[in-house]
């Protein structure tokens, strides 16, 4: 089973995330383009994704939302642009946190890049994430959205089976 | 101390030079003189800061003759680095899901290459 390597750069405040997967880079670039692809694996598990809008051209927005189906706690909303386009090896976006009128939250706008680099039908999908300044980070969380998706998290932690949650915390 | 710890805390070391003193801290404990030495500051900005972090329980002192001697202290960053890591898992789990969902859509079209 292939493993997904995450890699932190807290001075670039950068996440990266590597893994291959067994398809060829075209069905991954489907997976991640079409909303009746992208809404069957985007969300966390028990979660439902809906795609109100995916318009995969620079410029173009993709909005959606997540749900719990157990109802217990907010829908999220997710608004992302797309800047670079180039099928089917670069896609990059800012995603954002929305609110209930589809305007992006201050603070919240995460620049994704997705890499997919294919051989054999296997692919290499490489992500990177780069969060907002710390002070708007900061602010963010002020809005006691980030907040609330900490709260969706450690819900979330539950069904993933809590797999080092308690490791490293209790030590005084 | 308003709103929760750690976002007075993420506030706290967003400050510029306070985020420069942090990062210089993290590759080992420092005299406020190496600090004004490596971060071209002025002591008395130095101090500030450093005054500020330690109120916030984000740095300890120790002292070493006349030296006052900082250090970063574990636990506060340990908690923001975890923070940061509930997207990691995110990611994780959603690459797993996207892995599966290949896989699926793969058998349904007969097993293509």
């Amino acid at each position: 089973m292939n493993q997904t390597r995450v890699t932190k750069r807290p001075e670039s405040r950068e996440l990266i995330i590597e893994r291959l997967v067994s398809a060829p880079r075209e069905r991954v670039w489907v997976a991640w383009t079409e909303p009746e692809h992208i809404a069957r694996w985007w969300g966390p598990f028990a979660w439902t994704t809906t795609v109100h809008e995916m318009e995969v051209r620079p410029g173009g927005r993709w909005r959606y939302t997540l749900a719990p189906d157990d109802g217990m706690g907010d829908t999220v909303r997710g608004l992302a642009v797309y800047d670079q386009v180039d099928a089917p090896t670069r896609l990059t976006y800012v995603d954002h946190f929305a609110d209930s009128a589809w305007e992006p939250v201050t603070g919240s706008a995460v620049n994704t890049t997705v890499g997919l680099d294919g051989n054999n039908g296997t692919t290499k999908v490489t992500i990177t994430t780069r969060f907002s300044r710390p002070e708007d980070l900061a602010r963010a969380e002020q809005m006691g959205l980030v907040e609330g998706l900490g709260e969706a998290l450690v819900r979330l932690g539950r069904f993933c089976g809590e797999r080092e949650s308690t490791q490293e915390t209790k030590e005084k | 101390m308003s709103g929760s710890p750690l976002q007075t805390r993420l506030s706290l070391v967003a400050e510029g030079t306070r985020f420069r003193i942090v990062e210089r801290l993290r590759e080992g404990e420092c005299s406020v003189g190496d600090l004004v030495d490596h971060l071209d500051l002025d002591q008395p900005q130095v101090s500030r800061h450093l005054k500020i972090l330690h109120d916030a329980n984000l740095v300890a002192v120790r002292r070493e003759g006349q030296r006052r001697i900082y250090s970063l202290k574990p636990n506060p960053f340990r908690e923001l680095s975890e923070w940061f890591d509930t997207f990691g898992r995110v990611w994780e789990e959603r690459m797993d899901a996207l892995d599966e969902y290949l896989q699926d859509t793969n058998d349904e079209q007969g097993g293509d290459k």
